[in-house]
């Protein structure tokens, strides 16, 4: 499996425990959506899967590897296999789409240009963007701005994808589109885990839902 | 469905299970079509630190005032102890003139009987630690002395002549040790009364310049210190300023290195820029002087040249400039950089 919490607990300094006793996996190829309220805890669960907050209790595996034992200088190896969808699409307004894309081969630096350029018009082409490359994000609207973080995010062709709220304020039409370009990446195997607390959308998915409460997984089944 | 089985069947195999995964992962990406061997990756790695070193500079461009100023603050700050280590250097020079025409003066008995005085002028003919010699008979010196210390008038009611004769020797060696032998063993002489060294003034323009070495170290270190935190500052406020940027880079897996990597290339721009200022600064002040040193030089016979800013201090004060900015923009980098994580 991609992900697996044992006994995970998050708590953060001077509160209650955010996440309390998480158990679930995430299998190789698997799709599936997090829900629950405000504060729930669904983007601190994804935050420890990326390395941003550590459990303060329980073990996690990512991709077999114990996160407890990965040393901060082996932090970013980690990263660059896990894409991430932000809320607020965490782009660069001083570089053009086609380099905000192009930043996660950059920073691995393992391509040749004429290899980043090919690899980062294939993402944008995905996500129906080629023609808007030369723009600056801050002049695209907030589903291209969106379309662009997941370019960025699947340009290294990560086996697993982590969004939060990717249809945060997009209008349903938008939001659709958005995941229908999340389930077409799941078809070719990369496994897809997204917070959102659009239940509507969801339910249209029919994919596994994990539904947090406070802090607690209380639920974890396919929505049909 | 599916689910459910695969976790029912965990706790027997777990770690095989996700062993096969990592494996499959990396086998993933061994497959993907990215540089192999040496000479490729020594050619991205060469490429990548180009790219980062034409960036950066490219990043101070993008806040031209602030750049300026720091490069203008670098420069003021290393042309200042760089000009006076030229001032003191140029004083040593002068004195190693100064230092080969040093003389003996070896004041006689008075009333020496002729005979005695030719024997001794003999003995000085002889002697292989005197160069050259010339005696001043006490009529001479009278004269010499009346017009030196101006007194004029005032020594013509002495009715004798209460001076001795001198001579003046010119030493075969020049070192102060050889000096003051030889000056011991022609006061022994029983014709010498004694013998004078002229070399008090010269101590003290060693011990002058001695102290201003040492001053020009103490500020150099003083002001280098200054160099590195107004680099250091510069790169901080920069840090600041890309925050999110470091914090999304960080995400998306850029190691610390790869973040570093602009920022010290800034840091090192700043110090060549500096460095090549605080030149032009110098170069700027040694023409402005060069006036007054030009007339001094002709006072002393034109015993020492024009000051000038020499290739190995040109070479020093840009290889220092580049190594202090390089430190400062470390030391905000390794300060700094830790703090901003992704939230
Ligand atoms: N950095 C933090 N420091 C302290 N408490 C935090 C921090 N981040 C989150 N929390 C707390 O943890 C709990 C879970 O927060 P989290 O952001 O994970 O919720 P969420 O489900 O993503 O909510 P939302 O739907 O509003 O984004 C909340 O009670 C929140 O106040
Ligand atoms: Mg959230």
């Amino acid at each position: 499996m991609i992900i697996e919490f044992d006994h995970v607990s998050k708590r953060y300094e001077g509160s209650r425990d955010a996440l309390h006793d998480i158990n679930f996996t995430l299998d190789r190829g698997e799709m599936a959506f997090l829900t629950g309220h405000s504060g729930a805890g669904k983007s601190s669960l994804l935050r420890l899967i990326a390395l941003i907050e550590r459990p303060s209790s329980g073990r996690l595996f990512v991709y077999g590897k114990d996160l407890a034992k990965v040393k901060p200088r082996q932090v970013p190896f980690l990263r660059r296999n896990v894409g991430i969808v932000f809320q607020d699409h965490c782009l660069l307004n001083d570089r053009t789409v086609f380099d905000n894309v192009a930043l996660p081969l950059i920073v691995s630096g393992q391509l040749e240009h004429a290899e980043i350029a090919r690899r980062v018009r294939a993402a944008l082409d995905k996500v129906g963007l080629l023609d808007k490359e030369k723009m600056n994000p801050q002049r695209l609207s907030g589903g291209e701005q969106q379309r662009v973080g997941i370019a960025r995010a699947v340009v290294n062709r990560p086996p697993l994808l982590l969004a939060d709220e990717p249809t945060g304020n997009l209008d349903p039409e938008l939001s659709a589109e958005i995941m229908t370009l999340f389930q077409q990446f799941n078809q070719v195997g990369v496994s897809v885990m997204i917070a959102s607390h659009d239940l509507a959308l969801i339910a249209s998915m029919r994919t596994r839902v994990l539904t947090l409460k406070q802090g607690r997984l209380v639920d974890d089944r396919v929505l049909a | 469905m599916k689910r459910r089985q695969s976790q029912q069947r965990r706790p027997s195999s777990r770690r095989d299970h996700a062993s096969a995964h990592l494996k499959g992962v990396s086998a993933r990406h061994r497959r993907a079509p990215r540089a192999g061997g040496l000479r490729m990756r020594l050619r991205l790695y060469v490429l990548r630190h180009a790219q980062a070193f034409i960036d950066s500079l490219g990043r101070l461009r993008k806040a031209p005032l602030a750049s300026i100023m720091t490069i203008m603050v670098i420069g003021i700050a290393l042309a200042l102890p760089t000009g006076l280590y030229l001032v003191i250097k140029n004083l040593r020079g002068f004195d190693d003139q100064w230092q080969s025409a040093t003389q003996l003066s070896v004041f006689l008995q008075k009333e020496l009987p002729a005979a005695r005085l030719n024997k001794l002028l003999d003995e000085f003919k002889q002697d292989a630690e005197i160069s050259d010699f010339e005696y001043r008979d006490p009529a001479a010196v009278l004269i010499e002395f009346s017009q030196l210390a101006d007194l004029g008038d005032s020594l013509e009611v002495l009715d004798d002549n209460p001076l001795p004769g001198i001579i003046i020797v010119q030493a075969s060696a020049t070192d102060t040790q050889a000096m003051t032998k030889l000056a011991a063993r022609l006061e022994a002489k029983a014709e010498v009364d004694f013998v004078q060294l002229d070399r008090r003034w010269l101590e003290r323009l060693y011990a002058i310049v001695d102290i201003g070495q040492r001053a020009i170290i103490v500020l150099a270190c003083l002001l280098g210190l200054a160099v590195l935190l107004v680099v250091g500052n510069t790169i901080r406020l920069s840090i600041e300023g890309r925050r999110a940027e470091i914090q999304i880079t960080k995400l998306i897996g850029g190691t610390d290195g790869f973040i570093r990597r602009p920022f010290l290339y800034s840091g090192l721009w700043y110090g060549l820029f500096g460095g090549v200022f605080a030149l032009i600064l110098i170069n700027i002040a040694l023409l402005a002087i060069r006036g007054p040193v030009k007339a001094l030089a002709r006072l002393y016979d034109d015993s020492f040249g024009l000051l000038a800013v020499d290739l190995s201090t040109t070479g020093t004060v840009v290889i220092g400039a580049v190594l202090l900015g390089w430190g400062g923009s470390w030391l905000a980098v390794s300060r700094h950089l830790r703090d901003i994580q992704p939230t």
